[in-house]
């Protein structure tokens, strides 16, 4: 893994019209929201319907461009042929792998450093804005978790198109179809049930696992409710910080290493 | 020489009980020696007659059975290992400007017609202010503070049980169990007290003909909650950050012929908590910034009308028919006013399919706001119309939303934000 490879990738991602795109819809929508809580609400701690709106499209978009960019992306080497040249070169897999990752995650973090930017320039002719630190946390959160997610999807996909079909295909399970399933669940089972499979939920889906982590670190576990007293405590103490960083962190080697394994094995298989 | 040191020390004596009149009253006067123990004090005082207390710390417990008015000075205390003072059985006890620090209880007061208690300042011990079976009661600028601590090992800071015509006012008081526990007492008034970091800021349960106004209740558990009670009027209180885990604004269970109106609620997990209530109207209120703001179970007749509701994550949510949303603003209406009237042309629709799981299931909250409940709230309001348990605004205010759009410029932000950006601008360039 060489710097100079981690610019390549990025150089040619940075290229792309859809990266271009993706940056200035989210510009768009997220300088929106937070103008709206700046102008239009009192100033809070709280938990309120613009936080929700905050975080949903924090949850929402980024993950749905990542998975699809950086999907498409690892696709696009094998579609052009580009992954089959650098595998006659004496180049590790997870060489590759982690080279992605990384321009992955810097591209992107310089995506969201371009929209905190126009976030900020626009409210400064308002006073001046106040960005929560849970976006940051969140956002870094997401970075980390879903660019190694799309890894492992672009090394799963045959072709773009297909890395954009499962890479959406993803997206619609960890954001919307899972907790619908959970919650038709729930309408059949006793509510213990429920409160199990939702905490087990948190843990196996990476969303949730994020959004989970936003209420316990910002302090508003009040939001979720008594039912998950017991966890959000837990979370709440040093040892669940471990556990929540170490869990966070097994989604993003997991990730990659899987994403080098079946590359790996698909190499052999050409 | 003998002779002479005995008259003295009779003439000293006589001094510290002596009775001088008071300007303006024809009741007996005392001045406090600094030899005499108040109780001496108290029971020398004739019946009606004033006691002025000096500014010094008087240790002990005290005990009063007639008819008096103490009045301390400033830097005037009373410090005791038990209840600080018992009052039983009287009537017209005044009890002014004295401050109490006691082990158990500030005051104990039992069968008193006429008590009146003003600029008193308690330092919890296990309670506040106990009286029972009163009439009359006046508590002006009584201030109530607790240790920090487990609710559990405290006690409520005013306590009024099976008594009638209660009026409170003006009272700071922190850290206590319940700020005002009222039980089996009517004809309550409690007017601009402040009371925080509290279980329960006002606990009252089996009470008729109750108002409650102007009061400041933040960060307790919760809010105000009213049991079993009959004519209640509630207005012009505000009602903040109550907002922990189970926390309520305000709470009502088995009340009958409520009114609440102009008050303030924000940043309450749940602002109203509305149970087995009937004849109540919600009427003026501003309501900002909560999750839930109306939450009502087995309640049949519930009017909310002409409230505002802004950036609260749930309107309302309800198991039964019978609760009228009516005439109200509402900063999610995305209706329009093309006739001009102020009305919304289609009707607000409050609550949706997940508000009535969360009230069945309340595990289903951990979903609330979640991306999947958002859109599933969009598709949901747009078949809700026919079902039965929706609330339904059907004539919903549209007016301008109110932006504080002051101009004016932050130069740190605007400038570190172009240097950001022109940084991006070269790197882009350079990089590609």
């Amino acid at each position: 893994m060489s710097i100079q490879m981690i610019l390549l990738e990025c150089k040619q991602l940075l290229r792309s019209r859809w990266i271009q795109i993706v940056a200035t819809l989210f510009a768009i929508v997220f300088t929106a929201i937070l103008m709206i809580q700046q102008l239009a609400l009192p100033d809070t701690d709280g938990f309120t319907r613009q936080t929700a709106s905050l975080l949903n499209i924090l949850l929402f978009l980024l993950p749905l461009f990542m998975l699809t960019i950086g999907s498409m992306n690892i696709a696009s080497d094998k579609e052009s042929g580009w992954l089959g040249l650098l595998r006659t070169y004496p180049l590790k897999m997870w060489n590759y792998v982690f080279t992605k990752y990384i321009a992955l995650c810097l591209v992107f973090a310089g995506i969201i450093i371009f929209v905190f930017a126009v976030a900020f320039l626009v409210g400064s002719f308002f006073g001046g804005l106040k960005l929560p630190l849970f976006a940051v946390g969140i956002t870094l959160l997401i970075l980390v978790i879903f660019n190694g997610v799309s890894v492992l999807v672009g090394s799963i996909a045959k072709s773009r198109l297909h890395a954009l079909a499962v890479g959406l295909g993803v997206w619609s399970v960890v954001s919307l179809l899972w907790s619908y399933i959970i919650m038709a669940i729930g309408t059949m089972t006793s509510e213990n049930f429920l409160q199990n499979i939702v905490i087990l939920s948190i843990h196996i889906n990476p969303l949730e696992w994020i959004r989970y982590g936003y209420f316990v670190f910002s302090g508003q576990t009040a939001v979720l409710g008594p039912a998950f007293y017991d966890i959000s405590k837990f979370y709440s103490s040093p040892l669940g910080l471990l556990f929540f960083i170490l869990i966070s962190g097994l989604w993003t080697v997991v990730s990659l290493i899987s994403a080098t394994v079946i590359l790996k094995i698909r190499g052999k298989q050409v | 020489m003998l002779l002479f040191l005995c008259i003295a020390l009779f003439a000293l004596t006589f001094q510290a009980f002596a009775h001088k009149p008071q300007e303006g009253t024809p009741k007996p006067y005392i001045h406090t020696g600094e030899e005499s123990t108040l109780q001496k004090l108290i029971d020398a005082t004739e019946s009606g007659g004033t006691l002025v207390l000096d500014k010094r710390a008087y240790q002990g417990s005290f005990s009063i059975s007639k008819p008096i008015t103490i009045k301390g000075v400033e830097g005037t205390s009373i410090v005791s290992l038990e209840t600080a003072l018992e009052i039983s059985n009287t009537k017209n006890v005044v009890i002014e400007d004295i401050e109490l620090k006691a082990e158990e209880a500030g005051i104990v007061a039992t069968g008193i017609h006429k008590l009146t208690l003003k600029n008193i300042k308690v330092e919890q011990g296990t309670a506040g202010i106990e009286i029972s079976n009163s009439t009359d009661i006046t508590l002006d600028n009584v201030d109530i503070s607790g240790q920090a601590g487990h609710f559990a090992t405290k006690g409520h800071a005013i306590a009024i049980y099976k008594s009638v015509n209660v009026q409170a006012s003006e009272s700071d008081i922190s850290n206590v169990l319940d700020g005002f526990y009222i039980e089996r007492t009517d004809d309550v008034s409690l007017t601009d007290n402040r009371i925080q970091d509290s279980r329960y800021a006002i606990h009252m349960m089996y009470s008729d003909k109750v108002r409650l106004d102007f009061n400041d209740v933040r960060a307790n558990l919760t809010g105000l909650m009213i049991m079993v009670a009959n004519d209640v009027s509630i207005t012009n209180n505000s009602v903040k950050k109550n907002n922990t885990l189970n926390s309520v604004g305000i709470y009502t269970y088995d009340v009958n012929k409520m009114v609440f109106s102009d008050n303030e609620l924000s940043e309450n997990t749940v602002a109203m908590d509305i149970q087995d209530t009937r004849n109540m109207v919600i009427k003026s209120n501003f309501f900002s910034t909560n999750g839930t703001v109306i939450q009502a179970k087995y309640s049949g007749s519930v009017s909310i009308q002409d409230n505002e509701f802004h950036g609260n994550i749930l309107t309302a949510r309800t198991d039964e028919e019978g609760v009228l949303l009516q005439h109200n603003f509402y900063d999610d209406y995305t209706g329009k006013d093309y006739d001009g009237d102020g009305i919304g042309d289609t009707n607000y629709i409050a609550t949706n399919s997940f508000g009535q799981w969360m009230v069945r299931k309340p595990v289903y909250q951990y979903f609330i706001e979640s991306p999947s409940v958002a859109t599933l709230n969009k598709m949901d309001t747009e078949v809700t119309d026919h079902n039965s348990l929706a609330i339904i605004d059907d004539q919903p205010i549209v007016m301008g939303k109110t932006f504080n759009t002051n101009f004016s410029i932050n130069g740190w932000q605007f400038i570190g934000s172009i240097f950001v950006l022109i940084a991006m601008f070269i790197v882009r360039r350079k990089l590609i």
